[in-house]
């Protein structure tokens, strides 16, 4: 009995033994582990530099310190940065100041032009019907220094489509504006119809031989490749093609425009014909038609969440069609409101 | 006789009711909308985000929903920065105290305009000459809670509610264009939660929904990021006004 109550001891200290042995077994490999680890760590190269360090920073600190107290930006700009409560005292940019200018206009302004002393360059005998709103007239000042209006008031914005709007037109400050394909914007590239061709107030002193001169309503027009031009400071200013006007030739890379399923026109240059009796009329632009590109002189226009391109008096939508960036002539007409 | 007379007048009495019930304008709904109106009166900035739910129209009886979004900031008593995306839009109106700038993220071309010299009045002007409608800016304005209850024919408390396991005080309101539904946050600030507008001038009414979240009250915004800075090769165009 006496037997197996110390067998039973001896058990349970065995059994006690091999519980606790393990624990003290993984402590020990923990504990090995843990300084093998150590001891694999680079604890050594690790402090090394951060004992190292510090005399090696406190040189280069006490080096570049001077540096920075001599350093004369930095003690012109305590004197701003003491008045202003900042973080640094307000930083030195490298980009200028935003100085934006307000560049505001209503859809009436290209609607009241009149002809009060337009006068076209400093040639006061040469008058030509401008619009002398400011945001509707281009004004080049070139070499010469001539400031010139290129508009032509007797011009109309855009004459109506041949069949109805399928939709009431967006309304915006008393005008309505409508289109019959979908908005798809693209940035405005002035398009340049070559070497013959050139803007509303460009400038040339001499004109082609195959310039021809045309006359609409009594002025006197030279009309060369697709631009007409007047008389101005000696030399030639290629104006807004008169409305009206009738040339026997128009440049061969015209593009033609479908006004409607039985008449064509033909674009050149931000200028459209018809093409009757085998002459060229110039026309206003047909509101639904699309083209391709418009030329310099044109300006992007935020009529309420779409982007227009004005050019002249007219507004061209930005769409695509079949998959091409193209621009539709709106009809912006005034409704009631 | 006297039979008739009482009738009579229980008629006049229950027409009456019928009528207060109708245009009814609830005493706790005002004072709910005045607490949040106050909040705005007291702060010097604010900035929240907004997640918009709307109805537009698709084709003649189609209505479609399109989804939104708004981050923006306001700092009293005139600069602001709202940007807006959306379904093919990415715009940005800055207010710096004399201008407003609208720049389209997407076609990187902005448009300047002279500004008047006050949040109030320049969110106004916009709205008149620009068209452009801050999301639900009528909140903002001080005398919000006086002109709400003026142009409804019906506010009403409908209680409180749970939005996404906050407590909120459910508002509705009705005059006979729209219907309104203000969810306000019921933690001590009164900030609106949601609001969600039903248009029934038109043929079909549609929906305007806006979430509001992640508030900013009093922080101290820099001026600086209410200057717009034209970023490389931006065009600026010109911005056409109403009149």
């Amino acid at each position: 009995m006496k037997t197996n109550k110390t067998k039973l001891a001896i058990l349970m200290m065995g059994i006690m033994a091999m519980l606790i042995l393990p624990d003290f077994a993984s402590a020990q490999r923990m504990h090995g582990a843990a300084s093998g680890r150590g001891g694999a760590r680079p604890t050594t190269t690790r402090s090394a530099p951060q004992r190292t360090q510090p005399p090696s920073r406190t040189p280069s600190r006490a080096t570049s310190r001077p540096a920075t107290s001599s350093r004369p930006q930095t003690s012109t700009r305590p004197a701003n940065s003491s008045s202003r409560a900042t973080v640094n005292g307000g930083s030195s940019r490298v980009t200028s100041k935003p100085a934006n200018n307000s560049k505001v206009a209503s859809v009436k302004d290209n609607k009241v032009g009149s002809n009060n002393g337009n006068r076209v360059g400093n040639n006061s005998g040469n008058r030509v019907g401008n619009n002398t709103n400011v945001g509707n007239r281009v004004n080049i000042d070139n070499s010469r220094n001539v400031n010139i209006n290129v508009r032509n008031t007797r011009n109309v914005a855009y004459r109506p489509p041949y069949r109805p709007y399928p939709r009431p037109p967006v309304v915006w400050g008393g005008y309505g504006f409508s289109c019959f394909r979908p908005y798809y914007y693209h940035p405005y590239t002035p398009f340049y119809w070559g070497p013959a061709w050139h803007p509303w107030g460009f400038f040339v002193a001499t004109l082609a031989v195959t310039a021809i001169v045309v006359s609409v309503e009594n002025q006197k027009y030279h009309y060369d490749e697709g631009v007409f031009y007047t008389e101005s400071d000696g030399g030639y200013v290629a104006v807004e093609a008169p409305q009206g006007a009738t040339v026997k030739v128009i440049p061969s890379d015209a593009q033609t425009v479908e006004v409607s399923p039985t008449v064509n026109n033909y674009y050149y240059g931000g200028t459209f014909y018809e093409k009757e009796n085998g002459e060229y009329t110039v026309v206003p632009p047909p509101a639904g038609a699309v083209v391709d590109n418009l030329p310099e002189g044109a300006e992007e226009v935020k009529v309420g969440d779409q982007t227009y391109v004005k050019y002249g008096d007219t507004y061209y939508l930005p769409v695509q069609v079949d998959g091409k960036n193209a621009y539709e002539i709106a009809q912006v007409e005034e409704v009631e409101q | 006789m006297l039979k008739k007379i009482c009738l009579g007048l229980a008629l006049i009495f229950t027409s009456h009711f019928a009528q207060a019930q109708e245009g009814k304008i609830d005493s706790t709904a005002v004072m709910i909308l005045d607490k949040m109106s106050g909040l705005f009166g007291e702060l010097k900035s604010v900035g929240f985000s907004t997640d918009v739910a709307k109805d537009v129209v698709y084709s003649e009886d189609f209505f479609i929903k399109e989804f939104g979004s708004s981050k923006a900031r306001f700092l009293g008593p005139d600069k602001f920065s709202v940007r807006v995306s959306g379904e093919e839009k990415d715009d940005l109106y800055s207010y710096n105290g004399s201008q407003v700038v609208y720049y389209s993220f997407a076609n990187n071309l902005y448009a300047v305009a002279d500004a008047p010299n006050n949040l109030i009045e320049t969110i106004a002007w916009l709205y008149d000459d620009f068209g452009v409608e801050m999301t639900l800016a009528d909140l903002f304005y001080p005398s919000f809670s006086k002109d709400f209850v003026e142009e409804m024919d019906h506010v009403e408390f409908l209680g409180v509610t749970h939005i996404d396991g906050t407590r909120a005080f459910h508002i509705g309101a009705a005059n006979a264009n729209a219907t309104f539904q203000l969810w306000i946050s019921d933690d001590g600030y009164f900030l609106p939660r949601k609001v969600l507008i039903t248009y029934l001038d038109g043929p079909y009414s549609h929906q305007h929904e806006t979430d509001f979240y992640d508030w900013e009250l009093n922080r101290e915004y820099p001026s600086s990021i209410f200057e717009f800075l034209p970023p490389p090769s931006a065009r600026q165009i010109t911005w056409i006004k109403k009149d």
